[in-house]
This record gives structure tokens, C-alpha cells and sequence, in this order.
């Protein structure tokens, strides 16, 4: 019979029973509402073991290739050790290798790679400096590029970008945690689905970390980058981007500033894209201040994407109260 | 003898609709406004939750839950002829996907089943 362990406790499951039936016998409580495998609310994580493909049925397959799982459709048939979602969040310490100023306000470090770090591009990262901890998109592949690189944007008042700033040299250690999220390039068979990567100022990070990814494991199909700032000059990363494109026939890059009234809208463009691509096979990354992201997710649904095609991490830009 | 869930096509079913369904819901001026301020993602799980329950599926759905959840809406103006707006994008939802009309009616029989608890009256 196979064993499922829990935090500090060990059940035996009864044959036929579940994951989730088994814990609640064991006096766990564990959030669950329709038990039929549909509410998703029984997420759980697999740290040790395979989780059954009939329990990862449904699941973005970002989070069934990390090892979440639904408790209540679980029916394991080795040993399984569980965990809630993000509760196991491995800690290590890195330096910085290389900064380099992008734009006024926005610096880009280039992290150690901690041996065992498996974090993907397009995923984030917790930065703990003097007990503050915020989180940072990963944009480089770090086993390919040998460095972790995040984006950090000046946040006026804010304790630790401001410190990152000013005070994080070449080789000053800190804590990093994660990698946490699902919002990152899983390729199928064909790699020929449409991509649409959108997001404004520092969002840019796990945007461009998705698109080299892709472009890393030969995705075929067409990537488009919408980045969009309230200032020209907050488009960092041009040249960059631009050379991309030059590179990869595939590769389209937009750039939208605020400034240029309806010419920098990023919500027109996103309009004026999917008249050319067809929303419902298209995977969307959105990623920026939470109010958009918000208004970007909804409009692309009403445009044709799929809800399961929409990947965007809400924790990826603090809001300013958490920032600050 | 099969329920109706299964007989719609189970889990695969309320796959298939709830995009089709939300979308409906979010495009129409009538009821769009009670999802400004929510998270699409955690709105696509409730209404695969509403799903399963409308197409008699397993649900955990109490009365007291349902009074509670929409407890904000009905403050902000939730009424029947919003229940009736959500009964009538069902129906469409489902004849999209090729649902007969006679199982329509079924589905629309039990949403209407928890209209006074969500309406909490």
C-alpha cells in the first residue's frame, strides 16, 4: 500500500482511497470543495514521488511538470511525500557577477547559479536583503548562460530596489529563494503555436526569459513581444531585442511608449494582433502592473485565447504597498 | 443509470464550456460589472465549480456557501433578472456545444434550484 507523508505525519492509504480522504482520515485539513477533480482547490505538490497522470488531469502542464497534483483524484501507486502549494521553497545564497544599468531606473544583475537551482526562465525568485524580501522574474536561462539576471526597477521610497541600486556590487552575497511560478515555455511536439509575450517596464524580465527560452528549444511558431513603458526612454533592452528579431525570422518585437498616444497602446495592440493570429491556439505571457495584467488577461479571453493558454504570475510586480 | 453530468461528458464537458460560458458572461453588459474586481483564474475555477453543479455533477455546494459567496453582489444589486441572464448564457453555452434542448432544460432546472440562496432570500 502506498505511504503518503504530510508535514510531520505518515498514512497508509486503504486501497482505493485518495490522497485527500487519506490525510483528512490522518486529522489534516486540507482546502477542497468539489472532490471531483474540476475546482482545483485540493492542489497539492509532489516533493518525493510521481503523482498519477489521472491526478494532473486539468492542470496547466507548467504546474503538472513541477509536480502539483489534485489531492482528491490522487491514487498513487508508489509512496508519495506532499506538500501545499509553495510551501517548499528551497533557500541559497548567491553573489552578484555583473550589473549593468539599463535605463534610468531599471538595473539588470547577473546572478550566481547556486548548484541544485532549477529555476526556469520566466519564473521568479524571492531576493531576502536585510530581512526584506521581494520578488525578481528570472529573464536568462540559467544553465545556458551560466547566471541568474533579473530586472530590477527603481521604486521610489522602496527599501531594497533602491539598495540594489545603489549599494549591491560585483560580488555582494545574498539570499535567494524559489523558483516559484508556472509562468513559463512548455513546448509540445509540433513547437509551431503562436506566442504572444506582453508587459510593461520590469515585466519585460520574465517576458524575455520566456522568449529566449523558446527560441533556445526551436520553437517554430511565431513570438511576438509587446513591451510597452510610459516613456521611450523606459524601453530598455532595444538593441537586444532588435537583434533578436534580426536573428529569428519568427522573432517580432513592438515597442510601445505612452508618450505616443494611441501609436504606444498596448491594448490596441493587442487588438491589432490577433486580427493576424489566431487567438484560440495562441499561448499569451502577460506580465507589469497588476491593474493591466488584470485588464490584458480579460481582454485577450474576449479576444479568443484560451483560459488555460493565459499565464501571467500576480506576485511577479509587488504592489507599491509591498514594493515600498 | 447515468447522471446528466455524465451523460453531458463529465469533466471534459465543463472543459469545453466554461470558456465558452465566462466568455459570454464577461462580453454581456448586463452582468459584466459583478466581475470587475475579480481574478480570472480563480473565477474560471468557481464556474467550473457552478458547472458541475448545474450539470448535476459531484459538488460540495451548500446552501450556506452559496449565500455567502455572492452575499457582495446581491449588496451591489444581484437579482433575478441576473440569475435569469446566467440560466440564458447556460443555455446557449451548451446548445453551442450540441447539448439537446431537453437536457438543456434539466440544466437550467437546477440552476434555478439555488436561485433564493444566491439571491439569499
Amino acid at each position: 500500500m502506498s505511504v503518503v507523508r504530510f508535514q510531520d505525519c505518515e498514512v497508509e492509504l486503504r486501497p482505493d482511497e485518495t490522497v485527500l480522504s487519506g490525510l483528512e482520515r490522518a486529522g489534516r485539513k486540507i482546502p477542497n470543495s468539489c472532490r471531483a477533480g474540476i475546482c482545483q482547490s485540493c492542489l497539492l505538490q509532489a516533493v518525493e514521488g510521481e503523482p498519477p497522470a489521472q491526478s494532473q488531469r486539468g492542470l496547466k502542464p507548467a504546474l503538472a511538470l513541477q509536480g502539483y497534483f489534485l489531492a482528491c483524484q490522487c491514487k498513487p501507486q508508489g509512496d508519495l511525500a506532499v506538500a501545499l502549494p509553495s510551501s517548499v521553497i528551497p533557500s541559497y545564497s548567491t553573489k552578484v557577477l555583473e550589473r549593468e544599468c539599463a535605463a534610468d531606473d531599471v538595473v539588470v544583475l547577473r546572478l550566481s547559479v547556486p548548484s541544485e537551482f532549477a529555476g526556469r526562465p520566466g519564473q521568479y525568485v524571492h531576493l531576502e536583503i536585510d530581512g526584506l524580501v521581494r520578488s525578481y522574474s528570472v529573464a536568462s536561462l540559467p544553465e545556458r548562460d551560466g547566471h541568474i539576471e533579473l530586472h530590477v526597477r527603481r521604486v521610489p521610497g522602496g527599501r531594497v530596489s533602491n539598495w540594489l541600486h545603489d549599494a549591491a556590487e560585483v560580488g555582494t552575497e545574498c539570499i535567494l529563494r524559489g523558483p516559484l511560478g508556472s509562468c513559463f515555455y512548455v513546448p509540445d511536439e509540433a513547437r509551431e503555436f503562436p506566442i504572444l509575450l506582453a508587459g510593461t517596464s520590469t515585466g519585460l524580465a520574465p517576458l524575455i526569459g520566456v522568449a529566449r527560452d523558446a527560441l533556445a528549444q526551436g520553437h517554430r511558431g511565431p513570438l511576438t513581444l509587446l513591451h510597452g513603458a510610459r516613456a521611450r526612454a523606459g524601453l530598455y533592452f532595444a538593441e537586444e531585442l532588435r537583434k533578436l528579431a534580426d536573428t529569428y525570422d519568427n522573432f517580432h518585437y513592438l515597442q510601445l511608449a505612452h508618450e505616443d498616444g494611441e501609436a504606444g497602446n498596448i491594448e490596441a495592440a493587442l487588438k491589432q494582433h490577433f486580427r493576424k493570429h489566431d487567438a484560440g491556439k495562441t499561448r499569451v505571457f502577460l506580465c507589469g502592473a497588476p491593474d493591466l495584467v488584470k485588464r490584458m488577461k480579460t481582454q485577450v479571453f474576449l479576444l479568443g485565447a484560451a483560459s488555460s493558454n493565459i499565464h501571467s504570475d500576480p506576485f511577479v510586480m509587488a504592489p507599491p504597498a509591498i514594493a515600498a | 443509470m447515468s447522471t446528466l453530468f455524465e451523460t453531458l461528458g463529465g469533466s471534459a464537458a465543463i472543459d469545453a464550456a466554461v470558456d465558452i460560458f465566462y466568455r459570454k458572461m464577461l462580453a454581456d453588459d448586463r452582468v459584466a460589472h459583478f466581475f470587475d474586481d475579480t481574478d480570472m483564474d480563480r473565477q474560471i475555477a468557481k464556474q467550473k465549480a457552478f458547472l458541475t453543479m448545474a450539470f448535476g455533477g459531484p459538488n460540495n455546494y451548500t446552501g450556506k456557501d452559496l449565500r455567502e459567496g455572492h452575499r457582495h453582489l446581491v449588496a451591489r444589486g444581484l437579482n433575478d433578472t441576473h440569475v435569469d441572464v446566467v440560466i440564458e448564457h447556460l443555455g446557449a453555452t451548451l446548445r453551442e456545444l450540441g447539448v439537446g434542448e431537453d437536457q438543456i432544460a434539466q440544466v437550467a432546472a437546477i440552476a434555478n434550484s439555488v436561485r433564493d440562496d444566491v439571491l439569499d432570500r
